[in-house]
């Protein structure tokens, strides 16, 4: 069966406990929450595979934000749909350090053999989409973000046209 | 552009410290820092998810439509893009995937965890393809 038309998936991270209470989270790196990351393994079974919306042999290109949380949320989402040849920087290495690589893999790197063997393509880290700069907005939520605004006399906040101080 | 249009934190750069500040703004920035702080903002969203959608486009989706359009189905490549990130720039992305401006306020949500798939589609009663969204908002499962 030929490819569909061409398509971008966009993908957001799983939960944060900042995503949970609302809090802006743009540089700041948290990780993923216990249920965050069970979710994204479910995601990764229903709609990563050989007969599933996302299929290994139509992806082109892979690019994922620098922040751990989208690293991961893309390496979990590609193991749990079978995908072991995209490499995703970072994502092997957080998973050794919390003793979850089998043996055999961890003994390769103790060999000093290439990690990357055996990976026919690596999922690009690019600055180009990070989370908006929130600037003086970082970690707090809307409410606060309209409160302040409101104690120092400014207008309602729109994101989209106002962006925010000190940052994006 | 009207002044009364543009929000307090861009009135304060441009005007206060240029004109009433001067010495306070030397102690801690130069003039072209400021106007580098002034362009940040949604425009510095646009410009670099501008360069990244036409990264997609040149090296990907182009190549692999005019395969498409060249009659030959059983040679198509793969083209697929995957991008994983986060919840406001990716509705800032798919605002400029379908050419609306991130000011307007991308009237579409994605949940965390939640996929969402952007294509082409082709504009009735021609061959020309457009972008396209759509959100599958929903498309996240518990285990």
């Amino acid at each position: 069966m030929p490819p569909p038309q061409p398509r971008v998936f966009i993908i957001r991270h799983g939960e944060t406990e900042w995503s949970l209470n609302g809090r802006h989270t743009g540089t700041t790196d948290i990780p993923l929450t216990p249920a965050g990351e069970k979710r994204i393994l479910a995601t990764g079974r229903a709609l990563v595979g050989p007969d599933r919306l996302i299929v290994r042999d139509n992806i082109a290109a892979v690019y994922v934000s620098p922040r751990t949380r989208a690293r991961r949320t893309l390496g979990m989402l590609l193991e749990a749909g079978g995908i072991g040849d995209i490499e995703v920087p970072g994502f092997e290495r957080a998973r050794k350090e919390q003793g979850k690589v089998d043996d055999e893999r961890e003994a390769k790197v103790e060999l000093g053999e290439d990690s990357r063997e055996g990976k026919d393509m690596v999922a690009k880290v690019t600055e180009d989409i990070v989370e908006w700069d929130y600037g003086e907005y970082e970690g707090i939520t809307s409410k606060e973000i309209k409160q302040m605004r409101k104690e120092k006399g400014e207008k309602e906040w729109d994101i989209w046209s106002d962006g925010c101080p000190g940052g994006e | 552009m009207s002044w009364w249009g543009v929000s307090l934190d861009f009135f304060c750069y441009l005007l206060i410290p240029h004109h009433f500040h001067s010495n306070f703004l030397s102690a801690t920035n130069d003039n072209g820092r400021l106007l580098t702080n002034t362009n940040r903002s949604p425009q510095q969203i646009t410009t670099r998810l501008d360069r990244l959608i036409k990264e997609i486009r040149t090296n990907v989706h182009e190549p692999a439509l005019a395969q498409i359009a060249s009659g030959k189905p059983e040679k198509a490549l793969p083209s697929d893009v995957i991008v994983v990130a986060h919840g406001h720039i990716l509705r800032a992305f798919a605002a400029r995937w379908v050419g609306r401006a991130v000011h307007d306020n991308p009237s579409l949500l994605l949940e965390a965890g939640g996929i969402g798939t952007l294509r082409y589609v082709k504009r009735v009663g021609s061959g020309e393809m457009v972008w396209s969204e759509h959100v599958y908002n929903k498309l996240t499962f518990c285990a």
